[in-house]
């Protein structure tokens, strides 16, 4: 059986998260003696909450507002915000799925055409903040990687806590660069071209700043590979790249940080 | 922890250290006496905010504020969370760690705001525990604060005051008293803030809180984004007159000044500390 303070927490939150319920027995528990009628106390309980995560989202994808302004923007994080209610305790992890939502308005005809590339500037945007975020990494064991491949085990690299990657199809590190706070569009009027073929992207922290740089499709394999914990084995064997040129580079760029034991993939 | 605590000043203003103030902070070194920081926007483990924030703590003494412990929920206790509250009390030494009167989540869902319960002996008997059971685990005694509310329940069989009180004598806990939020309260369900000050074991407030709300005509929203108001300067005033030197804090969250501004509401919290506290009376309680 459910104590009062239980059926309280639950009457309350479940009228905060779904408005559809009906109110009337939770309302009939508050005092109506205050200013603040029952269906406006909820209501600014509900604000607040709602607020606070909008704000979350204004503060991880600045460039999507300031293409979209802020009118449209809001109305987007207030659909997000609405449709997810369980929320996030740490609103620095918050709207992780806001890329996703993008694609569903773009598929949905609610977003026009002309947006397409905002579900990965979106995901690049959510990259940057996560990487400023991220656990530190440990320093690279390279006697640990000698032992292992002396033993002819299957290793594979562990990737930096704070690495991202992102392929598009769209010049979205330019169109960042150009919609990101602070940037000078009077000394920087030369228009975005559209690109042929695919742009590989990889998010990292240099220190303490979050970086984005262009690399090249090995690259990019090699390290989404690495990512999904695939063996030096497989690489070697898959991805048409000269490993021992590129591996020191990646070690000494902190993107590959440790080893971890490599899986052998299927086919 | 009752009374002032080791480490903070008595009858010292404090700032919340905001991540648009940092680098100006640490450039600066503003005569600050200490600094409250919000534990729930700085639980990175790596990057710039440890590494700005040990720097802060070179020159400053810090407190811990958090949002997140639920004291009153009716899920179990974060243990994650309390980590992570232990992880920054080894790192940064806080001269205190608080957190507020409410519940924030419950069945899965963060709600990211301050959620009021009824006051009553059941509910009593539950925070009661769980302030317990959170000092146990990070084995030091914290303060509780008492939050603005938009609603009240009839199920109540006690005034918050009241509640607050027991809390104390039940767990050891101190009181984090925000003279704001009794402000916010007494205007919107028309209960006196003065006897709210009167209630509570005044010698057991460890700390104090002075914000700014925002006024929507009919009702108060505890916004955190003005200066501190006219109404809530007067009660600090009267809460002064029991001689009690809790340190005090400006509070500061959102639309956030320059530095400046928060260095003069301080300095208006310190005049009004000089002028309103009697030298007899003066750390009577501590």
């Amino acid at each position: 059986m459910l104590t009062t303070l239980e059926q309280h927490v639950s009457g309350f939150t479940l009228a905060l998260v779904d408005q559809t319920q009906d109110e009337c027995e939770l309302i009939s528990r508050i005092k109506k003696s205050s200013r603040i009628s029952p269906q406006l106390a909820l209501e600014i309980y509900r604000n607040n909450t709602r607020g606070a995560r909008i704000n979350a989202l204004q503060a991880i994808y600045p460039a999507c507002r300031n293409i979209l302004g802020d009118d449209t923007f809001r109305a987007i994080a207030k659909a997000y915000v609405n449709a997810d209610t369980a929320g996030e305790a740490d609103l620095n992890r918050y709207g992780k799925a806001f890329s996703r939502h993008m694609h569903t308005l773009l598929d949905t005809g609610r977003l026009p055409e002309d947006y397409a590339y905002l579900p990965d500037l979106a995901r690049l945007e959510f990259m940057t903040h996560a990487a400023y975020y991220a656990d530190p990494d440990p320093k690279f064991d390279f006697d640990l990687f000698e032992q292992r491949v002396l033993n002819r085990e299957q290793v594979s690299f562990q990737i930096s806590h704070s690495l991202g990657l992102l392929a598009s199809s769209y010049p979205v590190h330019e169109i960042w660069l150009h919609n990101r706070p602070g940037f000078n569009t009077t000394q920087n009027r030369h228009q975005i071209q559209a690109i042929s073929g695919t742009q590989y992207l990889l998010v990292y922290r240099d220190r303490y700043i979050p970086v984005v740089v262009s690399v090249k499709a090995h690259e990019y394999q090699l390290l989404e590979a690495f990512a999904n914990k695939h063996s030096l084995q497989d690489v070697v064997e898959h991805i048409d790249c000269d490993i021992d040129v590129m591996l020191p580079g990646m070690i000494a760029n902190k993107w590959i940080t440790g080893i971890i034991a490599g899986k052998r993939c299927n086919g | 922890m009752s009374g002032q605590p080791a480490g903070l000043p008595a009858n010292s203003v404090g700032l919340g250290l905001r991540s648009a103030h940092m680098e100006q902070v640490l450039l600066e070194q503003p005569d600050v006496p200490w600094f409250e920081v919000l534990m729930d926007n700085h639980t990175a483990k790596g990057g710039l905010i440890p590494a700005q924030l040990a720097a802060v703590r070179k020159h400053y003494p810090l407190t811990l504020h958090c949002v997140g412990m639920s004291l009153a929920g009716m899920e179990p206790l974060d243990m994650n969370y309390l980590s992570t509250v232990r992880r920054m009390m080894l790192e940064y030494s806080p001269a205190q760690i608080s957190d507020h009167l409410c519940f924030t989540s419950h069945a899965n869902h963060h709600f990211n705001d301050l959620l009021p319960i009824p006051y009553t002996r059941e509910s009593l008997d539950h925070v009661s525990g769980r302030i317990g059971q959170v000092q146990d685990y990070l084995a030091t005694n914290i303060l509780v604060e008492n939050v603005s509310t938009y609603l009240q329940f009839e199920s109540s069989e006690m005034n918050e005051a009241e509640f607050m009180t027991e809390l104390v004598k039940r767990t050891g806990c101190s009181i984090l008293l925000d003279i704001n939020n009794a402000y916010v309260n007494e205007f919107n369900h028309g209960y006196s803030a003065k006897e709210f000050i009167d209630t509570i074991p005044i010698e057991h407030v460890g700390e104090v809180h002075l914000a700014g709300y925002e006024d929507k005509t009919d009702y108060l929203i505890d916004a955190h984004n003005n200066r501190v108001s006219g109404p809530v300067w007067e009660l600090f005033e009267y809460y002064l007159q029991y001689g009690h030197c809790a340190p005090v804090l400006i509070e500061w969250d959102n639309d956030i000044p320059e530095l400046g501004v928060l260095l003069d509401e301080a300095d208006r919290a310190k005049q009004i500390i000089l002028h309103n506290t009697p030298d007899t009376a003066r750390c009577a309680s501590c």
